[in-house]
């Protein structure tokens, strides 16, 4: 059923951010990757054997139908976020915030080439 | 008029499904824009985020505070909807169909590009802060976590005890690098060859800010979104780990009088 795959997701999200979380209150931080964790155990279930051959359309669909709605999710998260804080933290923000995001980019190739060779 | 009325208040008191409904207009129209003005060469979603940035730029000059549409009672329901639980939620669930072998292939590179995202980013936001003539260290480690993501820096600011105005510069850091994040991803994407899981997990440790990582991976290729995710959520905690304390004392062992 349906609802047996929300549940699984729930109760996998959960344990990832317990997880985090009390890694953050071990570091004296907050969520230490509590979603990464959660996507992690995700993965490690859906490749087993057991949900490959066991586990009903249905119930799978009940995961699938979440990670489909996370595109308009992430549309509501655009029309909430603060577009005019950006602009007006003037150029000390604007020049950290951008030469960091610009400068971590192009720095992607040069890693990722690292990864393709690894393997 | 008492129509109005009702509908307001039906609007208000179904906040979410309401949300579902707003989404799907700009959605709608998202996609007739790219038909008819781009000729379907543009990505429906970029469209609908460019939108989205514009209403919610729009709306937050109007009411003057920081959560866009949602900060207007009647779309209250679109913060739900964008909110933190549904958002980590959904993008847990995109994890599903990623492949084991393919993260196995990617993983040292990702927790190495994670330390070369968090500590670049941070040296980069320490330089711009001194260039413009910050001089206390607890400001300049702030607005160099700022340039980690929009939560690091508060987090290194309070926990170190920055000016509230470094906190809030450090903030605007961070929203910057998000937005930029969701314009540059995609339109840089192909020339920068993301297009395999393991450079998609590379762009999620090296440029970290989930928000936009994601949002900018969604309008590239939504196929890589699980991969570069999952390093991304890492890069805060990473950065809320490392900023206040080991880059803290470096900082103030360099910059500190």
């Amino acid at each position: 059923m349906e609802i047996y795959g929300l549940a699984v997701l729930t109760a996998l999200f959960l344990l990832g951010e317990t997880i985090g979380y009390s890694l953050g209150k071990l570091l004296n931080v907050g969520d230490v990757g509590g979603v990464g964790f959660a996507m992690l155990f995700l993965i490690l279930l859906t490749n087993t054997k057991y949900w490959n051959e066991k586990v009903s359309e249905k119930t799978k669909l009940g995961i699938k139908f979440i990670g489909a709605i996370y595109v308009p999710i992430i549309v509501a998260m655009v029309l909430q976020s603060n577009i005019i804080g950006a602009f007006k933290g003037g150029f000390i923000a604007f020049l950290s915030g951008g030469i960091a995001v610009v400068g971590m980019l192009l720095l992607t190739p040069l890693l990722s080439k690292y990864a393709k060779i690894k393997k | 008029m008492w129509l109005i009325d009702i509908i307001k208040e039906l609007l208000t008191k179904n906040g979410l499904i309401w949300a579902f409904l707003i989404v799907g207009v700009i959605y709608v129209a998202s996609m007739y824009l790219n038909k008819i003005l781009f000729k379907g060469k543009l990505n429906t979603f970029t469209i609908a985020m460019i939108i989205a940035m514009i209403i919610s730029g729009l709306v937050g000059a109007k009411t003057g505070k920081t959560k866009g549409l949602a900060d207007i009672p009647l779309f209250a329901g679109v913060g739900v909807l964008g909110g933190s639980m549904l958002r980590d939620y959904a993008i847990v669930a995109t994890a599903y169909g990623a492949k084991i072998e393919e993260i196995k292939k990617g993983g040292l590179m990702a927790v190495i590009s994670l330390l070369v995202g968090v500590v670049g980013s941070f040296i980069i936001g320490v330089i711009i802060a001194i260039a413009f003539g910050i001089k206390d260290v607890k400001d300049i480690t702030t607005i160099g976590a700022g340039a980690c993501t929009f939560i690091v820096g508060p987090v290194t600011g309070e926990s170190i005890g920055a000016s509230s105005q470094a906190i809030a510069l450090s903030v605007a850091a961070g929203v910057v690098k998000s937005v930029l994040a969701m314009i540059l991803i995609p339109t840089l994407g192909k020339a920068l060859k993301i297009n395999t899981p393991q450079a998609a997990m590379v762009v999620g440790g090296l440029v970290g800010t989930t928000s936009g990582t994601v949002a900018g991976l969604t309008a590239l290729d939504p196929n890589l979104v699980p991969y570069g995710a999952m390093t991304a959520t890492f890069y805060t905690g990473l950065g809320c780990l490392l900023c206040p304390s080991i880059l803290y004392i470096i900082a103030r062992a360099i910059f500190g009088a």
